[in-house]
């Protein structure tokens, strides 16, 4: 079943195309990757979908509603989840609260309520803790909850942006190079998460990755990006036996 | 109103305007640079303004050397608030905020200061010239306002070519779009800041002198930011040209609006237009609508 | 004795414009250089409300507040889209206007000669109630989801909106909600004062009102409260120092920012849970500092 239908899409900076004509197509259990040089407009791509940036062209559909012109937070709440490159945790609130922070527009209390801090707020804010602290359980945060993001490791902060992105229980999850800056270990251990994750909570995943171990072993279907263009889409066999990508991609990744 | 009040009007409201611009330009380089809105900009003002009177009362009589002086004295007031204000906050890799608050706190400083030091007196600056307006059929020019436009232009001018010519010019503007990535042509983020305070400083500075010199010297003078700031949004934050012509602008507009309707509905007029400005055109008549980078 | 009692008055006054400000500028990150606008505007509101219309006071205090709140509105609303530093520019401006507009309808208001003859009405134990539940407010905000939400929105707007934060909304709510305390605020400085003038609250104030709440710490609702009272009470008992304790007032904050950014008590919170951990110490050592 479709979950997600990108339908060419164009974004244009300062005359400069970061995004030009991409289409996907993303199934309900599916874990698919898109995968390019840097600059190919991957990121940008997940910025459009998540409603961070509006196309310029071309439209988005997600489930049963059109997401084009939607803003970010209404698309989150209808199911699209994501982490970013640069982790982008907030550094004034505890481990815990970040996590408390995605699921905020479903917790359904007025400011009235919390100005009186009413019986209603006590029991939700109860209701909350518990589920983040779940989370935060089922990905091995559980003992960091009080501290503060900035005193965590990398792959920790890393691993609490997915804590983050899971805790609305989201449909779809946009993973923006999960394995950036993570060591070999760290790599593996965050592959049969996401694995892990996508068996227990049965949902969508896409991956931005350079790291072709993670991209090969868990995706079953690839999208190739240059120069803002899809050049390429397949499964991981067909795409490192593909022409084109091994050309402007494969080569390219040979000389770093 | 009459054709020649109208152009007496505009003549000195575009004068006028031209501090604006220098004031509007002043901002915005430190704007450009380091993202944050600075007031301190108006502290360095206000000591301008009572440098000048100082200099101009007591050491020399002479127009170009008391403005040349107090000039100089900005840029150096400028580049001490940074050394002792920002670099610490900027060294330490805080957020924009903290340069923020510690600039309102300048500007607060500065005005206090001044409030309990001679809080209760009001200082004129001399008339440095014995003819003080020419007669252009049936206009009266003020000297002063016809020194400051020259002035103002021939100052933007100068920075014009600084940062369009020179090698520490252009690491200003490299570093207008990104402080903290590019190699800044060779040139090291101390420098490039510290430069970018002293030339708000110079430009803080001749505001200050001409300021005083057309209103009276009070605490208060560092607030005539203001007009600065308005001139820096209608211009499109961020952007020098704009800043210069919306200050041109908004001088002539205002003094316009005073001869027309009167000193006190005129500022309620200009606020209200801004709030519109924003609603239909945020980015102002220059700037680049604002993007965001994930 | 009455002495005393109107320096609690007015600290406890100007301690309600500190919370109202904390909201904003502490939790949120938005900076008001015009927030004394909205106390401006409580005042003025309340004052011609009952010497010019004879309402009553509970009627003046109530319209007050709501003429605050369409103040914010219309400032607010255009402003809170664009990014921070249209929102504090143009809030400075606001500040001038409301003076400017105070001036112009000097046949309304009285103009630069100021409203006399208000009822003396807000006294001590008013006063002292309804800081009290300004405090109560604005820390059950910060406890719950609202405050989480306003940390959030200051440290990363992006990634909060990504997150499902309608950052638009919850900024108009904040700015709304401080608003209203600073023009309640205000109708109560009124009462307490009966007589207001157009340059009750210039751009300064405001400024003082941000500066007090870095030097308290922008995550502790107690470092604001606390620095509050001191300052605005030092500055009442202390009259010859008015003025140099503004210049002092200012050196400290560069002295804090520089050494100690996150203000003088961190996020500490005077609350019953802090107060519980002193009597068993085992759980204050996971505590977070």
């Amino acid at each position: 079943m479709e979950l997600l239908r990108v339908d060419s899409i164009s974004k244009n900076f300062g005359g400069v195309a970061a995004v030009a004509d991409f289409s996907m197509s993303q199934g309900a259990a599916e874990i698919s990757a898109i995968i390019g040089p840097n600059g190919a407009g991957k990121t940008t791509t997940f910025n459009l979908i998540s409603g961070v940036q509006t196309v310029d062209k071309g439209s988005l559909r997600f489930g049963q509603s059109d997401i084009t012109r939607l803003p970010s937070h209404r698309i989150q709440a209808l199911g699209v989840s994501r982490t970013f490159q640069n982790i982008r945790l907030f550094d004034g609130l505890s481990v815990v609260d970040n996590v408390k922070i995605s699921y905020t527009p479903q917790l359904g209390y007025s400011v009235l309520d919390e100005l009186l801090s009413t019986p209603r707020v006590r029991r939700k804010e109860r209701l909350i803790e518990e589920r983040a602290m779940e989370q935060l359980a089922f990905l091995g945060l559980a003992e960091h909850a009080k501290k503060k993001p900035k005193s965590l490791s990398y792959g920790l902060r890393r691993r609490l942006e997915l804590a983050r992105a899971l805790m609305p229980e989201p449909r779809l999850l946009l993973l923006d190079e999960p394995a950036a800056g993570l060591n070999a270990a760290e790599i593996r251990e965050l592959m049969s998460t996401i694995e892990h994750i996508h068996r227990e909570k049965n949902l969508s995943v896409i991956v931005v990755e350079h790291h072709m171990e993670l991209v090969m072993n868990i995706c079953t279907r690839i999208h190739v990006m240059d120069f803002g263009r899809k050049i390429a889409e397949g499964t991981p066999q067909e795409i490192t036996r593909n022409e084109k990508v091994l050309q402007a991609y494969l080569g390219d990744m040979g000389d770093v | 109103m009459g054709s020649s009040i109208f152009f007496q009007q505009l003549i000195n409201g575009v004068s006028l305007g031209g501090v604006y611009a220098v004031m509007a330009v002043g901002f915005g380089i430190v704007f450009n640079v380091l993202k944050f809105s600075n007031f301190s900009h108006g502290g360095v003002v206000a000591i301008s303004a009572y440098v000048g009177y100082y200099l101009s009362r007591n050491v020399t009589d002479n127009f170009w050397l008391a403005l040349a002086a107090t000039t100089m004295i900005g840029g150096a007031v400028g580049l001490l608030v940074e050394r002792l204000v920002f670099r610490p906050v900027r060294r330490a890799g805080k957020p924009l905020t903290y340069f923020f608050v510690n600039s309102i706190t300048v500007a607060m400083v500065v005005q206090q200061f001044f409030s309990a030091m001679w809080g209760a007196h009001y200082f004129a600056y001399p008339d440095f010239f014995e003819r003080t307006a020419f007669h252009v059929s049936g206009l009266v020019i003020s000297r002063t306002y016809l020194l400051m436009l020259v002035i103002s232009a021939v100052v933007l001018l100068a920075l014009t070519l600084f940062l369009r010519a020179t090698k520490l010019g252009i690491a200003i503007r490299a570093a207008s779009s990104d402080i903290y990535t590019p190699p800044l042509m060779g040139v090291n983020t101390d420098v490039v800041t510290g430069l970018t305070f002293v030339i708000a400083g110079l430009l803080a500075g001749i505001t200050g002198f001409f300021l005083g010199m057309t209103y009276t010297v009070t605490p208060f003078i560092g607030s005539m930011m203001l007009r600065g700031i308005i001139a820096a949004i209608i211009g499109g934050m961020g952007s020098l040209a704009g800043g210069v012509i919306a200050g041109i602008l908004l001088g002539a507009v205002e003094a316009l609006l005073i001869a027309e309707v009167g000193s006190s509905v005129t500022p309620i007029i200009i606020y209200l237009g801004i709030v519109v400005l924003l609603l239909v055109r945020p980015q102002g008549i220059a700037g680049k609508p604002y993007t965001v980078k994930a | 004795m009455v002495f005393y009692a109107k320096v609690l008055e007015t600290t406890l006054l100007f301690t309600m414009f500190v919370l109202s400000v904390y909201m904003l500028s502490g939790l949120t990150g938005l900076f008001s250089l015009g927030h004394g606008a909205f106390i401006t505007i409580g005042a003025y509101t309340a004052g011609l409300a009952t010497t010019r219309f004879g309402l009553p006071i509970w009627l003046s205090l109530i319209l007050a507040v709501v003429v605050g709140m369409i103040g914010g509105l219309i400032i607010g609303a255009p402003t809170l889209k664009l990014r921070r530093d249209y929102f504090l520019l143009v809030t400075f401006g606001f500040g001038e206007m409301v003076r400017a507009l105070l001036l112009w309808t000097a046949q309304l208001t009285g103009g630069a000669m100021g409203l006399a003859g208000i009822p003396y009405a807000a006294e001590l134990p008013l006063i002292a109630v309804s800081t009290l539940v300004v405090v109560l407010f604005v820390a059950n905000l910060k406890k719950t989801a609202f405050g989480r939400t306003c940390i959030a929105i200051r440290d990363d707007e992006l990634a909060a909106q990504a997150m499902g934060v309608n950052v638009y909304a919850h900024k108009i709510k904040v700015f709304l909600l401080s608003a209203a305390i600073a023009s309640y605020g205000g109708a109560l400085l009124a009462f307490n004062m009966s007589f207001i003038e157009p340059n009750l609250f210039n751009w300064l104030e405001s400024a003082k009102l941000i500066v007090i709440i870095f030097v308290g710490g922008i995550n502790s609702v107690t470092g604001a409260l606390i620095t509050g009272i001191f300052y605005y009470s030092f500055g009442e008992l202390f009259r010859f120092a008015h003025v140099w304790r503004d210049v002092i007032l200012g050196l400290l904050v560069i002295l804090v920012i520089v050494f100690r950014a996150q203000g003088v008590f961190g996020s500490w919170e005077f609350s019953p849970a802090w107060i519980r951990s002193r009597f068993h110490r085992r759980p204050a050592r996971n505590q977070e500092a």
